[in-house]
């Protein structure tokens, strides 16, 4: 364990031997000053135009995929209607030339039987 | 104005400094700066040691408004100081270690040894050597060393400004003078 002299030895030592640092740049002080007295300004005319840009281009965003969205759903809805005018249609011919509703497709193969019967006995 | 300036307490000069006006910092600077200058040179070297107290009074400037006068103005700078310190040496951490002064290095690569040199260059070996012993030891130990042996700060205060106790700051004292010591011994120095 080091003994109070023994630090004592070392404290004196150092403050002796304290070693000194290089002087200051001779601008430093004014440099620092000039920075101090900047005021900080306000956001300028270039900063506020890109904030509204950011949030224009947020909105578009938004707006674009909302649309997508509207679109998308509105291309699928004729497809379903389609394929239920097709079945539609299928069923009202076949009820029309069999006057019996076919629900299945083995009902509409039989229906097709049928047609074909009928073709036969109008030769 | 300036000599009234010069007058008054640093309290008084942080709450002018308060109300904006720049006058009253440039005395804070005045005040301070080589005692910052000297604490970040023996933290972190010479290498761009202007930056660093510009550094550390910018900051200032800019924390003075929150500033509550809770601690003085000098524990509150060094607070500073140590943390501008800290975020150096992290930078400088996987760097090479400091170089020899410059006239050292040229005395060391000439024949004369080193007790041949005079008071003035063994001063400067001596200085070299201290700053060389505080770039060995870790920057815990080397905040608590400088700030107490060569900056004369009290424990109390070291420990306000490190944000630990007063007990550890007594521990690393003893185990930073003790390192210091061994390398003194090692490079030749009787103490």
């Amino acid at each position: 364990m080091n003994s109070p002299s023994n630090d004592d030895a070392i404290v004196t030592f150092l403050k002796r031997n304290r070693p000194k640092p290089p002087p200051p740049s001779g601008d430093l002080e004014t440099r620092l000053m000039q920075q101090v007295e900047t005021p900080i300004a306000p956001p300028s005319w270039q900063t506020k135009a890109r904030e509204q840009w950011l949030w224009s281009a947020i909105a578009a965003s938004f707006f674009l995929a909302i649309a997508n969205y509207v679109l998308h759903e509105s291309f699928r809805q004729p497809q379903l209607n389609l394929t239920q005018l097709e079945a539609f249609f299928h069923q009202n011919w076949t009820y029309v030339m069999t006057q019996k509703a076919v629900n299945s497709p083995a009902d509409w193969l039989e229906g097709a039987s049928d047609r074909a019967s009928i073709a036969d006995v109008e030769k | 104005m300036s000599k009234t300036l010069d007058r008054l307490s640093d309290r008084e000069l942080v709450q002018r400094c308060q109300q904006g006006q720049t006058d009253a910092f440039r005395h804070l600077y005045q005040r301070y700066q080589q005692r910052i200058r000297a604490t970040l040179f023996q933290l972190c070297g010479d290498r761009g040691l202007d930056d660093l107290v510009q550094d550390v009074f910018l900051k200032a400037w800019k924390g003075l408004p929150s500033f509550r006068q809770d601690a003085s103005f000098s524990t509150w700078i060094y607070r500073i100081c140590w943390n501008v310190a800290s975020d150096r040496r992290r930078q400088l951490a996987r760097r090479k270690p400091a170089q020899l002064l410059p006239e050292i290095e040229q005395i060391l690569a000439s024949d004369r040894a080193p007790a041949a040199m005079t008071p003035d260059l063994m001063q400067l070996h001596y200085q070299d050597l201290v700053m060389r012993g505080l770039t060995g030891l870790s920057l815990e130990h080397r905040g608590v060393l400088v700030l107490h042996d060569l900056e004369d700060l009290p424990q109390k205060e070291i420990a306000q400004i490190l944000q630990i106790p007063v007990g550890t700051v007594k521990s690393r004292l003893f185990a930073a003078r003790r390192s210091l010591r061994k390398y003194l011994e090692s490079q030749g120095v009787t103490l």
